[in-house]
């Protein structure tokens, strides 16, 4: 975190002087920031801590200052903080900080730290004022896995290329680490339905790749992005895991409460393929997402288990603005996850293994500043809710199969 | 659930074949001027969407592309319907989204076509539209198909 401000700070001072030497003038520092403030409130199962009773703790606010130091050089740094039930807390990070050298059209170097790319709005959703809804489609873009989608640290190259009358190409290539905090929601996830304390864990290399294909067709653009992760983790097994046989004795027991265990993930990768479509004021949007995560744990010298989670996942969804203060918008989102492994451990909750989500809301955009949504979510299934706020007295997760969630949301934005 | 998918599946595909067809008119009076230094005398309606949509950054002639625009005006409706293919409220988002990446900084907004003109003489690499003419020393771009 140190050097990359660092690395911002020296790039700006360098700037400075070339700018300075350019222009015989001062470069311009531009100050952009949002805040925003939520509520939501579910039926029968907590989307996020207290969901049930109606909860506030869910906003963002973030502020940002750059500079153009030179023709090509560009220079950045946004702090963020948020608030989702008991994650985030508003505790203030780098949110992206990196230098960009814009060679030429069809080249660029950024370095820093940078928002990760997969889909089309993975970058813009702590930006609740860009689109309709307050929660993007939970099925490609989680908020139990958020904190761990947002940055990377590394080096990238962009640019756009035209072939011809085939419209542009865009790409984006990055790689890099990223760093997991162990307090937020996805270890959160992975500790409650796999009985474990997670002490450590580490990115060891992540790349991030994406082609957006501009077509000749006015409006219509369609994307692949990639997203490959290699990480490690460690930690303490907290409750005895059984897996049930078919054959006396009709259960083993294969690590008990207390056993040391490593997870080696060698490849996590996810794939998403996306298409929008803008018409005057219609934007039609569909996504496909695919994850694989091969994984293989260890428990001491005792026990070791291949497994491999595949996730499937996509939504459609349209919007529509009626005049310059509303827009509507409706989505269906759909999730499905499987576990597969020699010895798999048995299934925590059958709802956890899909979702399924049916959203409507509304926008209103009262100046060019402040916007007010809501939305209502129509879901069958569990798999994207928090584990550890529908525990019941002995511990374990349960969930209600059908549930609703209803949000609201203000954002000011400058 | 079944028929809800399909049916949704229906109302996204069925859009994409019937309405594409946009039509394709020109905007009486509207012209486009750029800083003389861009060397810039004509460029295609591509050209000038890629401009307004940060997708052409540096001049093909050198130097950075600098956007104005009349915010909140009836010419600036007609110019993004015509060359950019968005709405005003929606090229606010799409920069407002490059601001809050890092990856851009937003077009400079001018309430008047004087202050807009005097922008695009007075910098290097700036390209704008106005609605009637000017006698000021800027580069009139011819669009060509």
């Amino acid at each position: 975190m140190k050097m990359i401000f660092c690395l911002f700070v020296i790039s700006w001072v360098q700037g400075e002087g070339v700018h300075a030497a350019l222009t015989e003038e001062a470069p311009k520092i531009n100050i952009h920031g949002y805040l925003s403030q939520g509520f939501l409130i579910s039926s029968r199962n907590n989307f996020v801590l207290d969901s049930k009773k109606g909860t506030f703790q869910f906003n963002e606010l973030g502020i940002n200052f750059t500079s153009q130091v030179t023709d090509r050089i560009h220079v950045g740094i946004q702090f963020a903080a948020r608030d989702f039930g008991d994650k985030g807390n508003d505790k203030v990070l780098i949110d992206w900080a990196f230098a960009d050298y814009n060679w030429r059209n069809w080249l660029g170097l950024r370095v820093g730290k940078m928002k990760l790319q997969y889909g089309f709005y993975n970058k813009t959703r702590d930006i609740d004022m860009l689109r309709t809804f307050i929660l993007l489609p939970q099925s490609i873009y989680p908020e139990i896995y958020r904190d761990t989608a947002t940055s990377m640290k590394g080096i990238g190259l962009y640019g756009v290329v035209s072939p011809g009358s085939m419209g542009n190409i865009l790409y984006q290539a990055s790689i890099g680490a990223t760093e997991v905090d162990l307090e937020g929601s996805t270890i959160d996830l992975f500790e409650t339905i796999g009985d474990i304390n997670i002490t450590q864990c580490d990115v060891g290399r992540i790349f991030n790749g994406c082609l957006v294909w501009e077509t000749p067709l006015k409006g219509l653009r369609a994307g692949f992005t990639l997203l490959d992760i290699k990480l490690n983790c460690s930690g303490v097994i907290t409750k005895d895991f059984t897996v049930p046989l078919e054959f006396p004795p009709y259960a083993i027991t294969l690590a008990w409460k207390g056993d040391l265990f490593a997870v080696e993930c060698p490849k996590y990768q996810i794939n998403v393929f996306s298409i929008e479509y803008t018409w005057k004021n219609l934007v039609l949007a569909a996504e496909y997402l695919k994850m694989r995560h091969e994984m293989k744990l260890y428990v001491i010298d005792r026990y070791k288990n291949d497994m491999l989670l595949t996730t499937e996942s996509y939504y459609i969804s349209g919007t529509y603005r009626l005049s310059e203060h509303i827009e509507l918008g409706i989505n269906y989102s759909a999730y499905s996850t499987d576990l597969d492994g020699k010895l798999a451990p048995p299934p925590v909750s059958p709802d956890l293994d899909d979702q399924k989500d049916l959203c409507a809301a509304v926008r209103f955009d009262l100046n060019a500043h402040w916007t007010f949504k809501m939305e209502g979510h129509l879901i069958k299934g569990a798999a994207l809710c928090f584990p550890r706020y529908n525990l019941n007295e002995a511990g374990v997760p349960i969930f209600a199969r059908r549930w609703s969630l209803f949000g609201a949301k203000m954002t000011y934005t400058f | 659930m079944k028929t809800t998918t399909i049916l949704m599946t229906l109302l996204f595909i069925l859009p994409m074949f019937i309405l594409p067809m946009a039509m394709f008119s020109g905007v009486a009076g509207l012209k486009i001027i750029a800083n003389p230094g861009a060397q810039t005398l004509e460029l295609k309606k591509k050209d000038i969407r890629d401009i307004y949509t940060g997708v052409t950054k540096i001049w093909e002639t050198d130097g950075k592309v600098i956007i104005a625009i009349l915010e909140d005006s009836e010419l600036h409706k007609q110019f993004l319907e015509e060359y950019v293919n968005k709405t005003p409220i929606q090229f606010r988002n799409y920069w407002r989204e490059k601001v809050f990446t890092g990856e851009g900084e937003s077009p400079k907004s001018f309430k008047t076509e004087k202050d807009l003109i005097d922008f695009v003489v007075n910098t290097k690499g700036a390209i704008g539209y106005i609605s009637s003419p000017t006698e000021k020393a800027v580069t009139f771009v011819k669009i060509t198909r």
